[in-house]
Formats: C-alpha cells, structure tokens, sequence
C-alpha cells in the first residue's frame, strides 16, 4: 500500500513531468500550458476516476483543469484571458465549497471562513496575472525559484496528511511532484539569465490554492498553521526571486509544519490506527 | 372433528401470517435516540472487526393502517465515533463519509415489510449515492411502556459495500463489507 502511494504521489508525476519535458516537436510555452494536464492523472488514480456529473468535491477537478489549459490557448487578448481564467477558478472553487459554507450556516460559524475565502480569491487574481515569464539573474535566484515553485505545495502535503485526509494531501503531493522536473530543469540551466517561464506555476499555484481551500474547509486543519502557511504561499507565488521574502516565507513555512508536528505527535500524541 | 380440525387450523394460519406482517398500530411514532443504537463492523487488516457506532440518530415511523406505512432514519454522519479521536477525524474527511458535505445518512422505507416479517426493504443514502439495501428485521415488543407511552422496538442487520455508495479509499486495509446493526425503539406522538 506505502509503494501505490508514493507511485501516486510522486513516482507517476515525476515520470509524466520527463516524459513531457522531453518530448520532441513541442515549444516551451505548448509543454507549460499542458503541464497542469499532467496532474489529471495521478488525480484520476488517486480518486479512483472522478464522479460524472461532480458529486464530491474535488470532482470539479475533472473541468476545471481541462478549460484552465483551454483558456491559455485561446487566441485571444491578455485580459479576456485573464478574466476568462479567473471566472472558471471562481466558478469551480464555489461549487466546490458550497456544500460546506452552506451548512448551517451563521455569519459566526462561517465568518472566517467568507473571509479566507476572499483573501485566497484576491491572491488567485494576483497570481494568474502574472507575467508568462520572467528574467532571472543569477544561480540564487535561480534557486529561490526552483524552491518557491515546490516548498509550499510539498509542506501543504504533509500538513493536510497529518490533519486528517490522505487522499487530498496525495493530489497536493502529486502537484508538488509535477513541479520539480521544471524547477530542476531550471536550476541546471548553464545560462547565467534565462527567461523562467512562469505559465505552469501560475496554474499550478491556482490549484494548489484551491486544495488549500478545500482542505481547510473540509477538514479540521490547524487554524494558525495554515494561515501561516497561506501567507508564506502567498509570498513564494507573488515574490519568488527575493531573498528576504524567500527567508521569511520558509521560516513560516517550518512553523506551520512545526506546529502541526507538535500538535500531533506531542499535543494529542494519537496512535496509530 | 375432521371440520373442526381444519377450521382451526386455518384460523391459526389467517392469525399467525397477519402476525408477522402486522405494522406497528396506526400513528405516528419518533425514533427514541436514547433507546437506540446503529453500530457498524468493518474489517481492519484482516487482523479483526473494527467496531464503531453513530451516536445522533433521528426519525420517525409513520403507520398509516396495517399494511401502509413509511420510515425515515437519519444519522448524522459527524457524530461517528470509532472510540479513536484521530480516526473519527479521518472518517469524517473526504477519504470516507466527507461529513461537512454530506451530513446525513439516510434510510427510507415504504414499511413494506416481507410476508415472513423477517425483513424490510429501504433506499439508503450514503454520500449523495441511493442504493437500495433489505435489512433483516426483528420484531421487538409494541405495548405501553412503564410511563405510559406507546412503543415499539425493532432490531435489524444488513451487510453493504461502502464501495457501492463511492466510499473507495483505502479497500486494501479497511474491508468494503460493512455489517451494520440496528436496534431502534420509537415511541407514538
């Protein structure tokens, strides 16, 4: 059983993300745009195919990656683009949280959550109107960016495993999983600039904050470990290549994961069951 | 004689077979949550049974006259309790009964008993997915009880698959059969 899920989780992304990368006759922009398709199948694998019409949540999945790859092709000016991007995360992001808000609801019980759920759509705009790519200068940078592309989507993994849902937390290890080819790729470039092409992330990342969303939503996720952890995503997406911000968002990142360690191994100190 | 005998012998038959299909008497009647119990065993490793219980349960009998009648049973998926705080947490996750956005489990019945009484067919509804299930059924005792009031008792089991209702994670360790045990006591309005 650990081997199936670290094949899901890692092998099988790993793999699907060479096997991309290395294939002829695609340009670097076509193999960016499809990564995120990459990720429907250790997702299908993990859910066991996902529900048709969507009856769970993370169902959605199954037509939200589809039209977010759609959309980066369509021929079609940057903003309609963007708003097009942005209204299928919205669209799907609500259906999928609906059910939660929705029951018995009171603006007490639910207030955080409203609120949360509107810092996280304000990020996803900063995030998908990203620049396609961006110049990086030098070995550091090049670092910080290839870490920033995988660390929160890695440490999400762990917390949400440990909070309580192993079938979430292995779609976030397998989008973690997705990144890394990129990010390695990155790194061993000889080149002292390159142009990083950020279109993956920028997907990825929506993805990612949507999980973030689902797991908070529908799980009894720490509640200081993952503002903590939002606010250190929030910094690794919008400011990858700076070095104060970089410091800053790792330190958060390690306490998130800290304080979940500590609150389950040494706070409830559960067995295993 | 001859007459006699078989005279009395299909009395007996008439009175034992409108016996065992007889509903409970015309009304309507809600479930007792204090008197009643839906547990659960599972296959844990092939080691043992994991056993668990819901501890909210809720619903109403309604009888219309002796043949007609309905049942409802709600149970409220959150209040699982496996005796393991980090398991219940778990099994209130989206891996199984995904609690917050399905909170109910629910059993309804048209009361159509079968003519041997020995059972009781329903939908059950588990995580959005209806599938019809029959449960065997025990008749308990309907009288008034030391406080006066009307109540009727009812035991049932049945084995379903949670893979039947989408509930696919983890088969290889926890089993896909489920034994489910009810005991209920409802009391007339």
């Amino acid at each position: 059983m650990l081997l199936s899920l670290f094949t899901q989780a890692a092998l099988l992304p790993l793999f699907l993300s060479v096997l991309l990368h290395v294939m002829p006759g695609l340009t670097g922009k076509t193999k960016a745009r499809c990564y995120l398709l990459l990720w429907l199948v250790p997702y299908a694998w993990i859910i066991n195919l996902p529900n048709f019409p969507p009856r769970q949540a993370y169902d959605y999945f199954i037509l939200l990656v589809p039209a977010l790859v759609m959309i980066s092709f369509l021929a079609v000016a940057q903003p309609i683009k963007l708003t097009l991007r942005f209204l299928a995360l919205l669209s799907c992001t609500v259906l999928m949280l609906w059910p939660a808000l929705s029951y018995d609801f009171t603006l007490h019980s639910h207030g955080l959550y409203l609120v949360q759920l509107v810092l996280v759509l304000l990020l996803m705009i900063l995030v998908v109107s990203r620049p396609a790519s961006e110049v990086v200068e030098n070995q550091a940078q090049k670092l910080m960016l290839a870490c920033a592309a995988f660390f929160p989507a890695a440490v999400l993994a762990l917390i949400v495993a440990l909070s309580g849902s192993m079938k979430i937390a292995l779609l976030i290890a397998a989008l973690s999983a997705l990144m890394f080819v990129p990010a390695l790729s990155l790194l061993i470039n000889k080149n002292k600039q390159v142009l990083a092409s950020t279109i993956y992330t920028r997907d990825v990342n929506s993805i990612l904050l949507i999980l973030f969303l689902l797991s908070f939503n529908y799980l009894q996720l720490d509640k200081l470990a993952a503002h903590l952890w939002l606010v250190s995503a929030a910094g690794f997406m919008l400011w990858p290549g700076r070095r104060s911000v970089f410091i800053l968002c790792l330190l958060l990142l390690a306490v998130a994961l800290g304080l979940v360690v500590y609150n389950e191994f040494f706070i409830k100190a559960s067995s295993y069951y | 004689m001859k007459s006699v005998r078989l005279i009395s012998g299909l009395i007996f038959t008439v009175v034992l077979s409108t016996a065992v299909q007889a509903l409970p008497a015309k009304g309507t009647y809600d479930i007792d949550a204090a008197h009643s119990y839906a547990g659960f065993k599972v296959d844990h490793l092939g080691y043992s049974k994991l056993v668990g219980r819901f501890n909210d349960i809720s619903g109403e009998i309604i009888v219309k006259d002796a043949k007609q009648g309905s049942l409802v049973v709600l149970i409220k998926s959150a209040s699982i309790d496996t005796n393991h705080q980090k398991r219940d947490e778990h099994l209130r996750s989206p891996d199984f009964f995904n609690s917050k956005q399905f909170p109910e489990l629910r059993f309804t019945s048209p009361l159509q008993v079968s003519k041997d009484g020995k059972s009781l067919s329903g939908e059950l509804t588990l995580l959005g997915v209806k599938k019809n299930i029959s449960l065997a059924l025990v008749e308990g005792k309907q009288a008034k009880d030391p406080w006066g009031l009307e109540r009727i008792g009812y035991s049932a089991t049945t084995t379903i698959k949670r893979s039947d209702f989408g509930m696919d994670y983890m088969l290889g360790g926890i089993g896909d059969e489920i034994e489910i045990e009810i005991f209920v006591e409802a009391v007339k309005k």
